[in-house]
Parts: C-alpha cells; sequence; structure tokens
C-alpha cells in the first residue's frame, strides 16, 4: 500500500497531467483556429484575385463611343492628306519602301501602330512608332508604306472565319483608297486577342468611320474572290519573310537600288531608332 | 534556423530571382524572353506575359509575385507564430493563385509559358514546406 506521501506525490502527478493536457488542449484549439482564420483569409484572397484577373478581358471599342470618336480622329488627322493607291500610302514614286506584315487581330501590331496615350485591352500601351514612320517618311513623300496581311494572333479568334473578314475589309476599302484608315482604326479600336470580337457589326462600324468611303461599294467588294487570294498569297509570302519566323508585326525596308534592310521582326529593343537606322541603311 | 526554414529560404530567395527577373522583362520588353514554345508568330511566353492575366488591376503578376516571394524571405528571419503563418497564408494565397493562372495558360490561352510555370511549382513547393513548419512548430 503507498505511503501517504507516495500518495500525494501520485496526485500531484495526475493533477500536473490534467492541467498539461487542458493547456495542450486549449493551444491545439487556438491553432486549429488560428489555421480555419488563416485558410478562410487565403480563400477570400484568392476569390477575389481571380475575380479581379478574370475582369481584366475586353471587348473592342464600340462605334458610337467617346473612345471610337477619340481614335478616328486621331486616325483621320494623322492620315489627312497623304495620298493612297492600292494599299500604298504615300506618293507611289517614294524611293523607299516600307512594308509591314501585319494582323490586325495582333495586339503587338496594335502597340506598333498606336500612338503613346493608347492602351490596348492587353493593358499594353501605345509606341507611337508608326505613327512617327508616317509623320516623318511617308507625308514627306520619302517612303511609301505597304501592309501586307500575315495570319498570327487571329489564329486564337474561336471564329476561324474572322481572319480573312477582317483582312479582306481592309483590302476592301483599298479599293476606294481608304485601306490606311481602315487598318489603322481597327488597331486603334481593337479588341483582346482571342476574344471573338471581330463580328460583322464590328467590320461595318469601323467602315463607317472611314471619313468618305462609299459604304455599298465596300460590302459588295468584301465578296470579291480576289481579295481573298490577294490575302492568302501575301499571308504565304509573309510566312517566308524573316526565315520563315511567322512573326508580326514584322517590318521590312527596302531602297532604291534593291537594298533591303534586315526586317525587323516584333518590337525592337532599340525603339523607333531601329527604324531610322534601316531607313538609313538603305535610302 | 532550422533546415526546413533554411529550406523555404532557399526557395523564396529562387522566386525572387524569377520574379525580378520577369518583373524587369515585363517593363523592358517581353520579345526578349527566352522560351520554348512559339506560336502564332510570338513565344507563348510572351503571349502569356503580355495577356489579360498578366496583370492585376494594372499591376503586372510579376510584381505580385515578387512582393509574395519577398513576403516569404522576411517571414524566415521573424520569430514566432503569427509570421511562420503569415509565410504559410502568402504560400498558399500564391500556390492556388499560380493554379488559376496554370489553368487559364492550358484552357484558355493554350499556351504554356516555362517561367509561370516555374514559378507556380515554387510556390507549390513553398507551400508545403511552410505548412509543415507551421504545422510542425505549432
Amino acid at each position: 500500500m503507498a505511503s501517504r506521501k507516495e500518495q500525494k506525490e501520485q496526485a500531484k502527478a495526475q493533477r500536473l497531467a490534467k492541467e498539461q493536457a487542458a493547456t495542450d488542449r486549449a493551444a491545439r484549439q487556438r491553432r486549429m483556429q488560428t489555421l480555419g482564420g488563416l485558410l478562410a483569409v487565403v480563400v477570400i484572397v484568392v476569390v477575389v484575385l481571380i475575380v479581379v484577373s478574370s475582369g481584366g478581358g475586353g471587348s473592342a471599342i464600340k462605334p458610337e463611343t467617346a473612345a471610337a470618336k477619340a481614335a478616328s480622329k486621331h486616325v483621320n488627322s494623322l492620315l489627312a492628306g497623304i495620298p493612297e493607291s492600292d494599299g500604298t500610302l504615300g506618293k507611289p514614286s517614294a524611293p523607299v519602301t516600307i512594308t509591314e506584315y501585319g494582323d490586325l487581330e495582333c495586339s503587338v501590331c496594335d502597340v506598333l501602330a498606336t500612338p503613346s496615350s493608347f492602351t490596348n485591352p492587353e493593358s499594353e500601351q501605345g509606341s507611337g512608332w508608326e505613327d512617327q514612320l508616317i509623320n516623318t517618311y511617308v507625308k514627306t513623300g520619302k517612303a511609301r508604306l505597304v501592309f501586307k496581311s500575315l495570319e498570327t494572333a487571329s489564329s486564337e479568334n474561336p471564329d476561324s472565319s474572322a481572319w480573312v473578314q477582317q483582312q479582306v475589309a481592309a483590302e476592301a476599302a483599298g479599293l476606294q483608297g481608304k485601306e490606311w484608315y481602315y487598318l489603322e482604326l481597327m488597331y486603334n479600336e481593337q479588341g483582346a486577342e482571342g476574344s471573338n470580337y471581330v463580328t460583322e457589326s464590328y467590320l461595318q462600324g469601323l467602315a463607317k468611320q472611314v471619313p468618305g468611303l462609299n459604304f455599298k461599294k465596300w460590302m459588295s467588294d468584301r465578296n470579291k474572290a480576289s481579295l481573298r487570294s490577294q490575302v492568302n498569297t501575301e499571308n504565304n509570302a509573309g510566312t517566308a519573310v524573316d526565315g520563315g519566323s511567322g512573326s508580326t508585326p514584322t517590318v521590312v525596308i527596302s531602297g532604291p537600288v534593291g537594298k533591303t534592310a534586315t526586317p525587323i521582326v516584333g518590337l525592337p529593343k532599340s525603339g523607333y531608332a531601329a527604324y531610322v537606322a534601316a531607313y538609313n541603311s538603305v535610302a | 534556423m532550422n533546415a526546413l526554414t533554411i529550406a523555404i529560404l532557399i526557395v523564396a530567395l529562387i522566386g525572387v530571382a524569377e520574379a525580378s527577373y520577369l518583373t524587369y522583362i515585363h517593363y523592358h520588353g517581353l520579345g526578349s524572353l527566352p522560351c520554348f514554345g512559339k506560336n502564332s508568330g510570338h513565344s507563348s511566353c510572351e503571349a502569356v506575359q503580355s495577356s489579360v492575366y498578366s496583370k492585376l488591376a494594372g499591376v503586372p503578376v510579376a510584381l505580385l509575385g515578387l512582393l509574395g516571394y519577398v513576403t516569404i524571405v522576411a517571414s524566415t528571419f521573424v520569430r514566432g507564430e503569427l509570421a511562420r503563418a503569415a509565410c504559410f497564408g502568402t504560400a498558399l494565397i500564391g500556390c492556388c493563385f499560380s493554379l488559376y493562372l496554370t489553368y487559364r495558360e492550358i484552357f484558355t490561352l493554350k499556351e504554356i509559358c516555362e517561367w509561370c510555370v516555374a514559378s507556380a511549382c515554387l510556390m507549390t513547393v513553398l507551400a508545403v514546406l511552410a505548412a509543415v513548419r507551421y504545422l510542425r512548430a505549432s
């Protein structure tokens, strides 16, 4: 039989064990509460992040909106007074030819074409470089600007017919000497890549913003098989430029004596200076 | 600093380096980003990093990732349950959001950015390590 002292020690040990167990239980409870709170915060933050991220996409600018009017005003002032024939902007006799291979849904082409005040649906800021090329070389008669179709971003469009539709729409405007108005307007009013924004009403909306365009003739010209064939021919030729990289925008600058500068693919790291250097190397 | 904390620190520092590079590239031209994939004329990394999912309310996701990694690094130098919880919470948020972005890459953009996948892996490893550290120490 345990002595009184042993009984006391046993009782003390039991009390301590109980206290320890209670402390552990309280700590575990506190830990679970903290963990639960932490997971709740994580879930809330992640849901907010996903909602904000999903809301990032955007549709194209609608023709009647203030943004479309601003884009139209910019394009009109950029191209006013510059002659255009057969899709060539500028004096046909200009000694240097600047050829842009582009896809009207390509957001990088959009960066090249739009002014620095413009931010596209991909949140990319315009470079203003094409505006500079037009103002410096095309308006002054030093160069002419040619656009050729090359499919890149349009292949991401769920509507696989959009590519030909949009490029033909621009070419049809070109039959009235307005291709560059159409191209510039579409770049300035572009929607997010792959967002299926190129609808018939979008294409018609752009045409209605082109000053002096005969809408009825434009609608009729869009049915011409020759324009579809032209888009396909340009696309095939475009894939061979720059060793078949098939990137847009690709800018090729060629001079009067058959000299051609190395194609500028994408957005050059040296910026607008790359175009100036290419021009100077062939002019 | 125990082995687990050192492991978290090392992985998070790799994340800091990667996110810093991607943030730099974001502001200095995505075209120079090395990438295996190429589709529709642009590298798949460029396509992902310039997509609508590359920014949150105008802030590049790469920069947010950098802030996350820096928070995790900082938390390893602070003692206490709160710091461990902050480390775990940040890593878990990063991991979950990275998984969402990877889903977007595969099913919406149909482009894979190796840099983004690498970061998602780092965040997943960090979330596991930070969870073990948090639960063990508690």
